[in-house]
């Protein structure tokens, strides 16, 4: 990894970060939800300012090829954060199934008053 | 004047009466609404027996949505002073009319009943109160003002921040984060020195585990909240 492609990439995620910050600030984001993200960001940062940690992760978990060690830990982090998201749905999902019935009811009752 | 009383509720079946008589005896001229948050035990049918006011909230909002919700139902309703009263039996209602003196008379926006003043009474556990200073301490640094309680529950606001928080309220642990909005809003706050009595039914909703989590989100909040000054 030279260091001119490391300058680029620490930009590229600076950069990134900014966004999302903006897109919380802005409220276009809930800040909870970015957490996630950030913390993605922030620990692509500090492999990118020290490599050496990503060697020691490749050799940590007994993997041939940082590259793989890579795809393996995003592909894994990227699962994680669809299934938190699922279930962030499911459950959604489930509060809203109890207004729509809550507010039937409430016409219904309003219906018969009148 | 017209005075109310936001007593945010969840499982408090065995205090809830206690709190609303406290404030019906010792705090005339204050009017109160129990915000039932999706309560799983009976306080609901406790409210219903001893005819309390209240308003039942059909999914579980949280104290943030909780208190937001009786802050649109006291703008809804005309009333011009609206204070925060745990339902939990913690906060004392002897106070009530003597913050919303300060309230006007000082012309304040928002009056904190804070343990810390002259810590006097229940003065919560040994790391809550580390923590509290710790937020005083981030607020002072990023507005100026020293809050000794930015975690009290016990706040009075009046017809104005009503508006602000009943549009735009933090969804869990509101009160540091709100405290400092607005004081970045150029709002007068005062805190006034009350005594709080420890929990005698039930259990806290903050455990220690969240309390980590509690911590780190709120401070990055209130740094989020000063960088929108």
């Amino acid at each position: 990894m030279t260091l001119r492609l490391q300058i680029i990439i620490a930009a590229a995620l600076i950069l990134l970060l900014l966004m999302i910050g903006g897109a919380v600030r802005a409220k276009r984001l809930e800040f909870r939800f970015s957490l996630p993200w950030l913390l993605l960001l922030v620990v692509l940062l500090v492999m990118d300012i020290f490599p050496g940690i990503v060697d020691w992760v490749t050799k940590l978990l007994g993997i041939e090829l940082p590259i793989n060690m890579l795809t393996f830990c995003g592909l894994g982090f990227a699962f994680v954060l669809i299934f938190s998201l699922t279930t962030t749905i499911s459950r959604l999902n489930e509060r809203q199934k109890k207004l729509v019935q809550e507010i039937a009811l409430l016409k219904k009752r309003l219906d018969e008053d009148l | 004047m017209k005075k109310i009383a936001i007593i945010p509720a969840y499982n408090e079946e065995k205090s809830i009466v206690q709190v609303v008589r406290d404030i019906q005896e010792n705090a005339p001229g204050f009017d109160y609404v129990v915000i039932n948050d999706c309560s799983t035990d009976h306080t609901r049918q406790v409210c219903i027996e001893n005819g309390l006011n209240f308003v039942d909230l059909p999914v579980n909002l949280g104290i943030g949505g909780g208190v937001q919700t009786g802050y649109r139902y006291a703008l809804e309703r005309g009333y011009d002073i609206a204070v925060q009263f745990d339902g939990d039996g913690q906060h004392d209602a002897a106070y009530l009319n003597e913050m919303a003196r300060v309230l006007t008379e000082k012309q304040c926006d928002m009056v904190i009943g804070s343990r810390f003043i002259k810590k006097e009474g229940f003065q919560s556990s040994y790391m809550r109160q580390i923590g509290i200073r710790y937020f005083g301490w981030l607020i002072k640094l990023l507005t100026g003002q020293m809050i000794t309680d930015a975690t009290s529950g016990m706040r009075m606001i009046g017809k104005d921040l009503m508006e602000i928080f009943a549009a735009d309220y933090p969804r869990d642990y509101p009160e540091p984060e709100s405290t400092a909005a607005m004081l970045l809003k150029k709002k007068k706050i005062v805190e006034y020195p009350v005594k709080m009595r420890a929990r005698t039914e039930g259990v806290s909703s903050i455990s220690p585990l969240k309390s980590v989590y509690y911590m780190i989100k709120v401070s990055m909040a209130i740094i989020l909240v000063w960088t929108r000054r």
